[in-house]
């Protein structure tokens, strides 16, 4: 995947359909989603050629696609993880304890924030946001799939599963 | 209990276009379709319903519908489904449990404005969910020829297209949300020209909320009047109210607007484990906090909370009981704010860095009083100084907090730990 | 409309901004993401003001005025949010004035002590921003950033290339370039300039001096037609950095890179200070009066066979005495084209060749044809107004080129065609893309300088013109050097004197035509390596001469073999002047610099010259002269017929033409090392695919019975077909051969 200007004949499918959902004159509008599919086909995270290369593809600069890359969140410009768990701490969550599940799958993983297990399976994300299932909380998303809820017990098992996957 | 965007919640595969088909689902639709009815007609109607935007400013529907630019040919609807103001949890439910419902308004929107193509955009946290019941109800429904070219052969032709974010709250802020269709960073532009005369790819530009939208396909099947009186006393229509923090059962409610906030409470079984109720913040994290007591009997509707110091907003109700430390939470709020700034104007891009990091000090112990009056000050000092209201977002919750609660900082302050431990 | 400010009632016009209005009326505002020739963001908020109704100040630059609008600038409410501005933006800045560069003309400086505080309540830690390489030109302390975007707005709206961004998030958000790329925009270096702070520094100034010590002289640039407006700072007798003087008709506010770091060439270790005399093979230094007699005896022993050729940057004054001081002494081969090599036109080109239209009014053509000019990198200031053209006019821009290069703006149609095909192209206009080009439009067509290196130059002219006469087309001829247009209007062609009479008397057509070894050679700031159409033909020329007289600032390895005495030329900077820009303006330069060592201006060396051989030129009616030359030639036809050219191409000919970069015109600019890094530093040979080389084929090709071997990069290209592209930077040492012409590969 990292071959310079050439993405595999099913990733430009993809991205061609992403271009498609704007005027023909705008495919700088399918950067975003585009960086997204190109991430996920590259163990989640961006790097130097595929920016590059997708500048290409859609014919924009390099520096519009990469200022675009380091704006968005949900982009990782380093390697990280296969799965990525976005422990939920604002407000809503906070109340409902969050603080104290991010510290148990920490020490659980043995990583800190913002940081990825030595097997490189799980990737602890530094969230910022509020995830939107305050009703649930405290939460966490694993790969973009919420868990509500959470205990401790709740925690073991979700990860476990993964692990065992 | 009255239900207009909660109607399918609770039936079997809520989000099949069947399911939302025997509920009447797209039958405003498919009579405006076949009546030819005038878009002016349209608007009117929601205009005179009184519906009132959800995503937080509560703007009237109806009127920014009238504002688009009609000179121009090429006209643009925007669904905001970026749903990210903490303590908000509503859109996300309608998104994956009744997804026609937000198709449908969006189409009726589209055709009343005159705009070819409605782009729904969601954020991207909500890609494993959301998206894919989103992607497939809007499949659903061009298979039943109710989206894309000539619509149920009539000469219509509406795409609606969703499209995913990559994680940035601001760019929920509607110019922020154009900058990122376009493919930008989100960065919102400055008003004017707004986006009804000037918004996505420079064309005329609707931009409404997720449950705005989702609402407005009831108002057209029941009428105006229906709608206007869902509401209690002079209130108008229903609002979602996402009930989060220290609650026995924390829930989407959606109920009358005017309806008193003890009444929310008790509809979430009260405070957890019977605390006193302690503050509220009501509209999602960025409007000001007030204390329990000050709410407690108040009808929940943008007049009445805003005569008590605070807003609706998005209906967001963050609830907090006695156990709570005001510290600790504002400065969890001013994190988030500090790490959203888009960076592109000084007050916010400074100030909130500013707030955060002098809320962080005072929390490990090492703040003094003058850090108090520094907050206040800084907090001013971003008010009404910014591109968007992000900054405003920023600085309501320290100046309320601080208003609020000040006895409670300053007892940080002075003896280096919470009051409430 | 009226409007009120601070309570005195102004007139203010429809859609102004209140900072448009107040910056006409001299009231000051406050301001750093505001400029007037950018977009405007309002990002900064540094020029907020109270507005009387307004719950909070409002941005002067991005609001515009009501009627009866009531603005306050200096009351409370503004100076309290102008002062909250500056302290935000003095919290993350680094407290480094001592040792940055922009010290003494900082704005955020400036705005600080007018709207700052004096001490700051910011207690945390301060943000840091790693510097990347961004190019030799402008170097970065990004930590003093203040995120105005100026540069990022620039980059896309007026240079046209996007190189800066804003990448990041918050306070985070930084400016750079993507990860490890250099700034490629002939235009780069204005991103200094606009910054506000020391974030964005000019490398060739950088820690040279400091800004309250530079004394600041205006001058005119030396390395194109236009002629853009431009400030020296000198410190010392040396130039420390030059920045736009702004001129509306011609650079705005803007200057290519060229022109503003140039001047690193007057310093170059290459510099003759020295009058030299050639005594055993060996240069030696002389005195300048026994050079000026044997200059006169030479002149007079070899009249009239002498060849004497002179640089089109040269200023009117020096081309006007130049000529003079040989046509009457019987002197009539002149010329300045000695990069060309078909002169068959030349009775039918314009006295004034020009631009024809104004440049301002290049917004207002409907359809704009490039022939053969690469209007980024040749003309960067032009680019600037055919991308307004295309934003404002929708202006449709056809390029027709002769080999592959890109733009800066929008091309609908982009040609490459060899010369000869270039000429068929225009001919049989009615069948291809031009046809759609109508003539009760409003069309221009940019002939640039390079076409006139090219073997069918005057083809390609009755081509062009014929084009545009059906066409109903303007035809905009540019020149390759400063005063290009100048030397056609001064006679330094040897068929017209000053005001572009014919003169029948001459003996050669052109400097080419024929050269009998008992001729002497004069040769006045042209360095035979490089600006020659032939370098092979010119040396041997100067070898076979009798006597051979430069006059130059730099010493080159032919000069220093070939030159029997060098007079020390004075470079531009050194000189006073004037040059005629491509719109027949008339512009005067002084010296900004004292001549270093003992070089001297053209002038006075040529005056006293003419001293010695007793003529009685005097240096005060000349200025009047020129003026009363230019304002003669009336007749501006640019259409160029020739009759009777034969074309004895055949098809299947093999063509080589060089491709010479414009940031290497004239000897001060090939010898600026940063521009030639950043810039120009490919160098290749570029064969047509039909040629079958592998990787390590040698390539030797025949021209004129001259044998040529060119150590290159070798590149292949599909268009165009049949022809070698060659191209060499900076100062090569490898033999070239002609600059266009017919060749065998071996
Ligand atoms: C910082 C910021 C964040 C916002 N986030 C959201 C959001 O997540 N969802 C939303 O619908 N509106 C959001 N808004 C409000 C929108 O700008 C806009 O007012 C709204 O989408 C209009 O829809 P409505 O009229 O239907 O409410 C936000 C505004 C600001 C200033
Ligand atoms: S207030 Fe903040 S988020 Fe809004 S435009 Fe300014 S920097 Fe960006
Ligand atoms: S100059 Fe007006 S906001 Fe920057």
């Amino acid at each position: 995947m990292n071959d310079k200007n050439n993405f595999p004949d099913n990733l430009i499918e993809e991205i061609d359909a992403i271009k498609s959902k704007f005027p023909s004159d705008k495919s700088k509008s399918a950067i975003i989603e585009s960086l997204l599919i190109i991430q996920h086909h590259n163990n989640g995270y961006l790097n130097e050629d595929l920016i590059s290369s997708l500048a290409d593809f859609l014919n924009v600069t390099k520096i519009d696609v990469y200022e675009v890359a380091t704006f968005y969140s949900m982009f990782n410009l380093k390697p990280v993880g296969k799965n990525i768990i976005s422990v939920c701490t604002n407000v809503s969550c906070m109340l409902r304890k969050s603080d104290d599940m991010v510290s148990y799958i920490e020490k659980k993983l043995k990583i800190k924030v913002g940081e990825s297990t030595k097997d490189n399976k799980f990737y602890l994300k530094n969230e910022m946001e509020c995830l939107a299932a305050c009703n649930g909380a405290p939460m966490m998303q694993i790969n973009h799939i919420n868990y509500e809820n959470l205990t401790y017990d709740k925690i073991d098992k979700i990860l476990d599963e993964i692990n065992n996957d | 209990m009255i239900k207009v965007c909660t109607s399918t919640f609770s039936l079997a595969n809520p989000s099949s276009i069947n399911t939302y088909l025997e509920q009447g689902g797209y039958s405003a639709w498919k009579k405006i379709i076949k009546d030819k009815t005038p878009k002016s007609e349209i608007i009117q109607l929601i205009k005179q319903s009184g519906l009132k935007g959800k995503g937080g400013a509560g703007f009237l529907t109806g009127l920014k519908w009238s504002f688009i630019n009609s000179n121009e040919k090429q006209r643009y609807l925007v669904c905001n489904s970026d749903e990210s103001e903490p303590g908000t949890c509503k859109d996300r439910d309608i998104l994956r449990y009744n997804p026609h419902s937000v198709i449908e308004g969006m189409l009726i929107a589209c055709y009343a404005i005159g705009a070819s193509v409605g782009y729904n955009y969601l954020r991207g946290e909500f890609i494993g969910d959301q998206w894919v019941v989103f992607n497939n109800a809007v499949k659903e429904a061009h298979e039943y020829n109710l989206i894309g070219n000539k619509i149920l052969t009539s000469d219509v032709s509406i795409d609606i297209i969703p499209l995913i974010g990559a994680g940035a709250y601001i760019v929920g802020e509607e110019t922020a949300m154009l900058e990122s269709i376009e493919g930008k960073r989100g960065m919102p532009r400055i008003k004017p020209p707004f986006p009804a005369v000037q918004g996505l790819y420079g064309k005329p530009t609707i931009i409404n909320n997720t449950e705005t939208l989702a609402t407005v396909p009831y108002i057209i099947k029941n009428g105006e009047v229906w709608y206007k009186n869902l509401g209690i006393n002079d209130s108008v229509g229903v609002k979602m109210f996402c009930m989060s923090g220290h609650l026995n059962q924390p829930d989407v409610i959606e109920a009358p607007l005017g309806i008193p906030f003890s009444k929310l409470l008790d509809q979430c079984g009260g405070i957890l484990d019977n605390k006193k109720l302690k503050a509220v913040i009501p509209g999602g994290s960025s409007v000001p906090v007030v204390k329990g007591q000050d709410i407690i009997d108040t009808p929940m509707d943008y007049e009445s909370l805003m005569s008590i110091g605070t807003m609706l907003g998005s209906g967001g109700i963050i609830v907090m009981d006695e156990s709570t430390c005001m510290v600790s939470v504002l400065e969890r709020i001013s994190r988030f704010y500090y790490a959203e700034s888009c960076g592109q104007c000084t007050p916010c891009r400074e100030g909130t860095g500013w707030l955060y990091k002098t809320l962080v000090k005072i929390k490990s112990g090492k703040g003094t009083q003058s850090d108090l009056d520094l907050l206040n000050r800084v907090a001013n000092q971003i008010e009404g100084h910014c591109i968007c209201a992000l900054g405003d977002a920023a600085a309501m919750p320290v100046i309320s907090f601080l208003k609020n609660f000040w006895n409670e900082f300053e007892y940080f302050v002075d003896k280096k730990q919470s009051m409430v431990i | 409309m009226e409007i009120y400010i601070n309570n005195n009632k102004y007139e203010a016009f429809d859609n102004e901004t209140i900072i448009q209005v107040t910056d006409r009326l001299n009231i000051h505002i406050p301001r750093f993401c505001y400029h007037k020739r950018l977009s405007i963001v309002a990002s900064c908020r540094m020029c907020l003001v109270e507005i009387e109704g307004a719950k909070f100040p409002q941005p002067a630059c991005s609001t515009i005025v009501r009627d009866g609008m009531k603005i306050n600038t200096t009351g409370k409410a503004t100076e309290d949010a102008q002062k909250s501005t500056m302290e935000f933006l003095l919290i993350n800045h680094p407290l480094d004035c001592p040792v940055c560069d922009q010290a003494g003309e900082c704005e955020l400086q400036d705005v600080s002590l007018d709207h700052g505080s004096y001490k700051s309540n910011y207690n945390e830690m301060k943000r840091t921003v790693i510097d990347n390489d961004i190019g030799s030109l402008v170097t970065t302390e990004m930590t003093r950033c203040i995120h105005c975007s100026r540069c990022v707005r620039f980059g896309e709206e007026v240079a046209g290339i996007k190189e800066l961004g804003m990448t990041g998030r918050g306070e985070d958000t930084k400016i750079e370039t993507f990860i490890n790329q250099s700034l490629t925009s002939e235009l780069s270096g204005n991103v200094i300039d606009l910054c506000p702070v020391g974030a964005l520094n000019n490398n060739l100034y950088k820690y040279s001096a400091r800004t309250w010590d530079l004394e600041q002289k205006n001058s005119i640039s030396p390395n194109d037609c236009l002629g853009s407006n431009i400030y020296y700072h000198t410190y010392r007798n040396s130039i420390k950095r030059a920045i736009p003087k702004e001129n509306e008709q011609i650079n705005l506010s803007w200057l290519s890179d060229r022109d503003r770091f140039c001047h690193e060439g007057v310093e170059s270790s290459e510099r003759i200070f020295v009058p030299l005399i050639k005594s055993n093979d060996k240069l030696i230094e002389s005195e300048l009066e026994s050079l000026y007699s044997i200059a006169s005896e030479k002149i007079k022993q070899f009249s009239p066979n002498i060849t004497a050729v002179m640089s089109a940057q040269s200023s009117c004054e020096e081309m006007y005495i130049f000529q003079k001081i040989l046509r009457e002494n019987g002197i009539t081969n002149i010329d300045h084209r000695t990069k060309e090599c078909d002169f068959r036109y030349q009775a039918n080109y314009p006295i004034f060749p020009s631009f024809d239209i104004k440049i301002n009014d290049i917004a207002a053509m409907d359809n704009i044809i490039l022939v053969n000019v690469n209007i980024s990198k040749e003309f960067p200031i032009l680019s600037i107004y055919l991308r307004d053209a295309i934003k404002n006019n929708s202006t449709k821009i056809i390029s027709l080129a002769t080999y592959e290069y890109s733009e800066n703006f929008h091309t609908d149609i982009h040609e490459v065609l060899s010369p000869v095909e270039l000429e068929r192209y225009l001919n049989s206009s009615s069948n291809n893309q031009l046809a759609s080009i109508k003539s009760n439009q409003k069309n221009l067509i940019i002939v640039g300088p390079s076409s006139s290196y090219l073997q069918n130059y005057s083809e390609i002219l009755n081509s062009v013109s014929e084009f545009a006469q059906l066409s109903d087309s303007k035809l905009a001829l540019l020149g390759d050097l400063s005063n290009s247009s100048g030397a056609w209007a001064m006679g330094i062609v040897p068929h017209r004197l000053p005001g572009g009479i014919d003169y029948d008397k001459c003996i050669n057509a052109n400097y080419e035509s024929s050269f009998p070894s008992n001729d002497i050679f004069i040769v006045y700031n042209l360095e035979p390596e490089y600006d020659f159409s032939n370098d092979i033909e010119i040396l041997d020329k100067l070898k076979k001469s009798k006597f051979n007289i430069f006059f130059s600032s730099y010493i080159t390895d032919a000069i220093e073999k070939y030159a029997d005495i060098i007079f020390p030329l004075a470079v531009q900077q050194e000189s006073m002047g004037t040059y005629i820009n491509t719109n027949k303006q008339l512009q005067k330069f002084k010296a900004v610099l004292s001549p270093k060592g003992h070089a001297k201006p053209g002038v006075d060396l040529l005056l006293s010259i003419s001293k010695e051989l007793k003529m009685d030129i005097s240096n005060e009616k000349i200025s009047q002269e020129i003026s009363d030359i230019l304002s003669s030639i009336s007749s501006n036809d640019n259409y160029i017929f020739t009759d009777n050219l034969k074309n004895n191409y055949e098809k299947e000919m093999l063509e080589k033409y060089i491709i010479r970069s414009p940031n290497t015109n004239n000897p001060t600019l090939r010898r600026c090392e940063s521009l030639l890094n950043t810039h120009d530093n490919d160098n290749f040979m570029s064969l047509p695919l039909n040629i079958n080389i592998t990787e390590n084929t040698k390539i030797t090709f025949t021209e004129h019975s001259n044998k040529i071997k060119i150590n290159a990069k070798i590149k292949t290209h599909t268009k165009p077909e049949n022809t070698v592209l060659v191209k060499l930077s900076g100062r090569y040492k490898q033999t070239l051969g002609s600059c266009s012409t017919v060749i065998n590969i071996e």
